[in-house]
């Protein structure tokens, strides 16, 4: 766990460093570990042979396909030893907090050692959770989304720091626009904490300055089509558009390819690692991307599952929150980026 | 003689060297055309087996996507309601599939896209290419870069009339390690100069191993963009678009390969083998060398034997020549010893003949060739100072009718010592019987008056020994004298005047 610790804190550093530095030349941070692929068990000893999991997650999307590589490793290390996990990963075609609430209560009733949840909506979500844990279910949170404070969850294993992300990336870009001018911020599932967090993280910073201003928010709901096409529409509506702020990882996408077919310069910040979005970065057309370690996430979501299947409590073995990284990645970092993560040579 | 014998021995030397030169030269010719034609008939033939290689392991691959296809659908027919019963009895039958049927990641799909494994059970809509052209209509083989970099491929075929927990099953696939079927094409032992890969016909890499220098992540179409001439590398992109054979010699990072590719049928893939050209040309090079070396080992020998021969052959004149150097040593040294022995029996010839053999005293021959040498002078004038002094032995007759010859032999050497004792500077001749010359020289010349007044004396006090009495007479060289014997004469006819003297005193005298 101290190694998460650290992480955390090497990762708060550079985001410090970045924020120290002019906007125009960006801090170089170190692209190749922004990721952890190797990864090996810690030296917990499982109670049983055998261990079933349910988890879900809000939308069946490339970057949750990124945590189950995480998942699917940390399974195999454990199979290797004898010990069986087998387990549900499963999420509707489209973000929606009541879809995520029926698969949660048809859990319920299945025989699940713990049921691990990257709530939707927190409002709806966390106090169902807590109906679970009450009823004797172990539950925990993963990925990119907690539940609201107070929530009765075991642990969270994923990024705590979401409005954090979403104040860095908006200082980079205010920085880069010398603190003056319109700007946009597109948000992924409306309701969906990691979402939400980072849009509000991207408003506060916003509101700092007063030679800034957002013009407009919108939810493209997981969807790049919709990323881009709302993004066309804030485009027509607003001559004058300085920035767009990304909260999630189909919105770079969408708005990249928009901005690329107005020809207008205008600088995006993002979150995540969408291959298009990589090299849009490349190309210069994204100014920065917050990559976040989802393969980690994955990985420690089995190794915490186990933990509290076995009854153990948030303490020495884990702690109640594990903290995964986010990077922040310029141009520069563009090409190791998508040869680490998808295998591509400049 | 020998002067021949070298101009001989050069000539056959010269003529053998040339032979010698004739002989190796040609060799080294044959050799190296051997060599060319031995290199191309290699090239070629390496051609043709890099190519076959190629398209053998086109054949491995898609006999092994075959296999797995075939596989897949005996698993699918085995499955049974029992197996679709419960969530563990899926499972279960998918892990017996698994191990049955040797089926990699083996998986089933659902309409909702949900994907069911051995020990989980995950939406795929988002991770696999294959299930954004559902429904399957027939054998689909996806390949795709996945998180973390690594390739996917997958084999995917439709499956009909299964459900599971009420929903159609649409799909099974296996999930394939691509780099384990590229690396089980590698030559056994493994071959570092050998390297197999599969591309996609847009040139990326299908696996993540490294493909001679170029690395997984190299866009092989790009890389011989940079790297052929136009009009290769628009040969090889339409080959790679149209599913074709080829191969092409390029050079990357410094390293000359050789690239067969061949298609894998069915798919978008291509076979590539790459070979360093250095192993062919050192492979190429090693039979030439060895060729060569046969050749050259060739010329050794036969410059060995004429060499031995040569040598032997200049062994042969050499010994010769000195057996003949020798011979005339010996016959130098016999001659010489017999010259030697010749020139010491002249001497004992000319010493017997210049010394009379009774007395000591020189002979009548060394006295004429004394008085020949003494002619030569006096004919040139050289000769001023010169006597002759002739004696006669009185009473020889008597000595040798009274007392025999041994005792006038006696007689005589006592004269001749008296004539020795008296003129011990002068040359002394015995001529005759009892007759002797003393020729007058020198010291001699100058008391030439006191040396005969004493000689006369001792012979008449003789007389009355009863020894030797010699009568002398003795005459110089005066200046009318035309000849020694003039001299001679004079001596003679004073030394006859002296004979009758004696006589007068009772000395014997021939009768």
């Amino acid at each position: 766990m101290k190694f998460f610790r650290t992480l955390a804190v090497f990762t708060a550093l550079m985001t410090l460093l970045a924020f120290s530095s002019d906007a125009s030349e960006p801090v170089k941070v170190d692209a190749e570990t922004a990721v952890n692929f190797n990864h090996v068990l810690d030296d917990y000893k499982p109670k049983k042979n055998h261990y079933n999991f349910f988890f879900t997650y809000k939308i069946v999307h490339p970057w949750w396909d990124a945590v189950a590589m995480g998942m699917e490793d940390a399974q195999r290390q454990l199979l290797e030893q004898g010990i069986v996990v087998d387990y549900d990963y499963l999420a509707p075609p489209a973000a929606d907090a009541q879809d995520q609430s029926q698969r949660l209560y048809a859990a319920a009733q299945e025989d699940y050692d713990v049921i691990g949840v990257d709530v939707a909506n927190e409002e709806i979500i966390s106090p169902i959770l807590d109906g679970l844990v009450e009823d004797g279910h172990k539950v925990m949170t993963f990925s990119t989304s907690d539940a609201a404070p107070g929530c009765q969850r075991i642990a969270f294993v994923g990024n705590p720091h979401n409005y954090e992300d979403g104040a860095l990336l908006t200082e980079v870009l205010c920085k880069k626009l010398q603190y003056r001018g319109k700007v946009a911020i597109l948000v992924g599932s409306r309701g969906a904490p990691c979402h939400e967090d980072r849009a509000k993280g991207a408003q506060d910073v916003i509101a700092k300055y007063p030679d800034m201003e957002v013009v407009a928010i919108e939810y493209d709901e997981d969807s790049i089509a919709k990323a881009q096409k709302l993004t066309e529409d804030i485009l027509s509506k607003h001559n004058v558009l300085n920035g767009i702020i990304c909260c999630n990882m189909s919105n770079p996408v969408g708005a990249a390819r928009a901005v690329k077919a107005s020809g207008r310069d205008i600088v995006i910040v993002g979150m995540d690692h969408d291959r298009e979005a990589l090299h849009d970065l490349k190309d210069g057309v994204i100014y920065c991307l917050g990559v976040q370690d989802c393969y980690s996430m994955g990985f420690d979501t089995i190794q915490v599952a186990v933990k509290i299947a076995d009854g153990i409590a948030p303490g020495e073995l884990y702690p109640e929150t594990t903290e995964e990284s986010t990077t922040i990645i310029y141009q520069s970092d563009a090409e190791t980026m998508l040869k680490i993560l998808f295998g591509e040579m400049g | 003689m020998m002067q021949e014998k070298k101009t001989f021995m050069y000539t056959h030397i010269l003529g053998a060297l040339l032979v010698l030169s004739a002989i190796i030269a040609t060799t080294v010719w044959m050799s190296l055309g051997a060599r060319q034609a031995t290199d191309k008939a290699v090239e070629r033939l390496s051609d043709f087996y890099l190519q076959e290689m190629a398209a053998r392991r086109s054949q491995v691959v898609s006999g092994s996507l075959d296999l797995q296809t075939a596989q897949m659908e005996r698993a699918v027919e085995a499955m049974s309601p029992a197996d679709l019963a419960t969530k563990e009895s899926f499972r279960a039958y998918i892990d017996r599939a698994k191990t049955l049927y040797g089926l990699e990641l083996f998986a089933l799909v659902d309409e909702e896209k949900v994907v069911y494994r051995e020990h989980s059970t995950y939406m795929g809509g988002s991770r696999y290419d294959f299930l954004k052209t559902i429904p399957l209509e027939d054998r689909v083989i996806t390949t795709s870069s996945v998180y973390g970099g690594k390739k996917s491929v997958c084999i995917a075929i439709p499956v009909h009339n299964r459900s599971f927990q009420g929903k159609p099953l649409i799909a099974c696939f296996v999930e394939l390690n691509i780099d384990d079927i590229t690396d089980a094409l590698a030559f056994e032992g493994g071959n570092n100069d050998t390297y197999f890969n599969l591309y996609y016909q847009n040139g990326e890499s299908l696996t993540s191993l490294n493909f001679g220098s170029l690395t997984a992540q190299e866009n092989l179409l790009t890389v011989m963009e940079a790297t052929l001439p136009e009009d290769q590398f628009s040969q090889m992109e339409a080959d790679f678009r149209r599913g074709s054979s080829g191969g092409v010699v390029f050079e990357y990072h410094g390293v000359s390969e050789v690239l067969y590719y061949s298609p894998i049928p069915d798919t978008n893939w291509m076979m590539t083998v790459l070979i360093h050209s250095s192993l062919i040309h050192d492979q190429l090079s090693g039979i030439s060398a060895e060729t060569l070396t046969r050749s050259m080992i060739q010329i050794g020998v036969t410059c060995c034997a004429l060499l031995i021969f040569f040598a032997a052959l200049i062994v042969q004149l050499r010994n010769s020549s000195k057996k003949q150097l020798e011979q005339e040593r010996q016959n130098t040294r016999l001659y010489s010893q017999e010259a030697q022995q010749s020139k010491q029996k002249l001497g004992e010839i000319r010493e017997i003949a210049t010394r009379d053999a009774l007395t000591g005293v020189g002979s009548k021959y060394a006295y004429q060739e004394k008085m020949s040498v003494l002619s030569g002078q006096f004919q040139k004038g050289e000769l001023e100072q010169f006597a002759v002094l002739a004696c006669d032995l009185n009473g020889l007759k008597y000595i040798n009718d009274t007392y025999g010859h041994a005792a006038g032999d006696d007689f005589i050497c006592q004269a001749a010592q008296l004539i020795c004792d008296v003129y011990k500077n002068s040359s002394v001749f015995r001529i005759g019987g009892d007759e002797f010359v003393v020729l007058l020289q020198g010291e001699d010349y100058q008391l030439r008056s006191t040396l005969l007044e004493l000689f006369n004396r001792r012979s008449e006090e003789n007389i009355q020994k009863g020894t030797a009495v010699v009568a002398a007479g003795m005459a110089e060289l005066e200046s009318g004298d035309k000849h020694l014997e003039d001299v001679f004469n004079r001596a003679d006819k004073r030394m006859y005047e002296q004979k009758k003297y004696l006589k007068s005193l009772g000395a014997r005298v021939r009768e």
